[in-house]
């Protein structure tokens, strides 16, 4: 009885009442298919200045050391427009990592990537209707500096076996504001980060404060399917606030300095 | 309760800082009421704890506070902050769950050279000091460049004030031990990878089976002109939904065997 009880509680009917009533608000709805693996939607930059690289590892070797499987790992690179403009696999070894040079992919520009994992001893994570996810380590760098590296923002979408993409994001009937804690005094440039990992426009608010909490001006953002924009903040902003019908609007920070920048989820 | 904490490279010629917000990321969803607090510094010292009560935060307002700027007699010390009730005595057993939300309430904590920054969004949970942890760190986030120097830093907060040491063992993905350490307890302990220099390896597993903690990872170049500071996951944040504690175990017990 108690079980029935919790599988219908945490069901995503269920988890969409929850957040309707807010109560037990919830951030991530459950995928409909069990044998699915999880991705960030990850930000990547490559050009000229920039470069990007994934540290790809084999999450069998970090779930089930014992076992000694390869990972087969599939990655889906779309770009700023939300075109999937490569698909790579890769087989890791057990225990092996991979340096993934977006310099050696030929793209450039910016956009979004997912990386899912797929090894034969993922049926036993199913069967406890659990879900592996990649939630890993982007380096960004410029020039010659050192790598900044920026870990998974947030879960968020899909495969499932027959290959199709979909999103655990959870939605909200109402826009839910997010207010990343950081402040953008100490820059002489910031940005927010936006992708949308939905199949779906999503319509972003941006608010923009000073340090005294005045609203200094306000934009909409537009993402359309597996888009990414790179707002720049308007000047004397202090703190943002991002609204959209996302649980989770959190975006990705980007501070500009005299001699190199800083990455990191707000 | 939520804990933050200074992250020290006196000795590298940087600074550090906190930046504490005295409002949810999410409003909506938080059921407390938003007011003003006290930011109380404190560390062990002498098998104690000292406080330093650095002052009030207003309510939706935040404050940058520099470890540059604080007073002489908290130079060379492990600093960790909490934001109290006004009116409460300074005690870290003083439970609240004011900066408790959904998502995680987080500081932005910074280091800072003349030229440049790196920081994360953290925040120390309580639990962490009232566990007696252990730890496992799989980092792929180490850069083997002779320009670049890496340090593993341990955040550990302890229930008890006293700074009590203990082992960690630095491994490659083969369970080889390439190096020992001692770190203690309360404090930001600082590991330089400068000794692994000659390892060529893709992944350092930092592993103690006596206490834990958050494990950041710091690299600069030696000019500080570019920075990263980011910390790696525990092993059950790689799983969502169901038991995640059953896979933390089983690489735990996979590690610590």
């Amino acid at each position: 009885m108690i079980n029935v009880v919790k599988k219908i509680f945490s069901s995503n009917y269920s988890r969409s009442l929850r957040n309707f009533l807010q109560i037990k608000t919830t951030l991530s709805n459950k995928p409909k298919k069990i044998d699915s693996t999880i991705s960030d939607f990850f930000y990547w930059n490559q050009d000229q200045t920039n470069s990007t690289k994934f540290m790809l590892t084999n999450l069998s070797s970090h779930t089930y050391p014992l076992e000694n499987e390869n990972d087969s790992v599939r990655m889906l690179i779309f770009d700023n427009n939300g075109k999937n403009i490569k698909s790579l696999n890769v087989t890791l070894k057990p225990f092996e990592t991979l340096n993934i040079f977006f310099s050696d992919l030929n793209i450039t520009g910016y956009g979004s990537f997912f990386v899912f994992h797929k090894f034969s001893k993922l049926n036993d994570i199913f069967k406890s209707t659990t879900y592996l996810a990649e939630r890993g380590y982007v380096g960004y760098r410029q020039q010659n500096g050192v790598w900044n590296f920026m870990h998974g923002n947030k879960f968020s979408n899909y495969l499932d076996f027959k290959n199709n993409i979909q999103t655990i994001e959870a939605l909200s009937f109402y826009n839910i504001e997010y207010m990343p804690q950081v402040s953008f005094n100490d820059t002489r440039e910031g940005f927010i980060i936006l992708n949308n990992p939905l199949k779906k426009l999503i319509n972003f608010k941006v608010k923009y404060y000073s340090t005294n909490n005045n609203l200094l001006s306000s934009e909409m953002v537009n993402l359309h399917k597996y888009q990414t924009k790179i707002i720049k903040l308007v000047n004397s902003c202090s703190y943002v606030k991002v609204s959209s019908k996302l649980m989770l609007s959190r975006p990705i920070i980007l501070k500009k300095y005299k001699t190199y920048f800083d990455i990191f989820h707000g | 309760m939520n804990y933050y904490f200074f992250l020290n490279f006196e000795e590298l010629n940087l600074d550090s800082s906190v930046e504490i917000f005295n409002s949810p990321p999410i409003s909506k969803f938080y059921k407390k009421k938003i007011e003003d607090k006290k930011i109380v510094i404190f560390y062990s010292k002498d098998n104690k704890w000292n406080y330093f009560d650095y002052g009030i935060i207003k309510k939706n307002t935040f404050v940058t506070i520099k470890k540059s700027e604080l007073p002489s007699q908290l130079d060379n010390q492990s600093l960790f902050i909490y934001l109290s009730d006004i009116s409460s005595e300074l005690s870290i057993d003083y439970e609240n769950d004011y900066n408790l939300s959904l998502p995680e309430w987080r500081s932005n904590i910074k280091i800072i050279s003349p030229s440049t920054s790196c920081s994360y969004q953290g925040e120390l949970p309580n639990h962490f000091k009232n566990k007696k942890l252990s730890l496992i760190s799989c980092s792929p986030m180490v850069q083997q460049d002779n320009l670049v120097e890496n340090y593993f830093i341990l955040v550990n907060l302890s229930k008890n004030p006293t700074k009590n040491p203990f082992d960690v063992e630095i491994l490659n993905s083969k369970k080889k031990i390439l190096d020992k350490t001692t770190f203690y307890t309360n404090t930001i302990n600082k590991y330089s990878l400068k000794k692994l220099k000659n390892y060529n390896s893709e992944m350092f597993i930092f592993k103690s089976s006596e206490r834990g903690g958050l494990p950041l990872y710091f690299s600069r170049n030696i000019e500080n002109k570019s920075m990263s500071l980011e910390h790696t996951h525990p092993p059950q944040a790689y799983f969502i939904f169901g038991d995640t504690f059953k896979y933390q175990k089983i690489k735990k017990n996979y590690w610590f065997s």
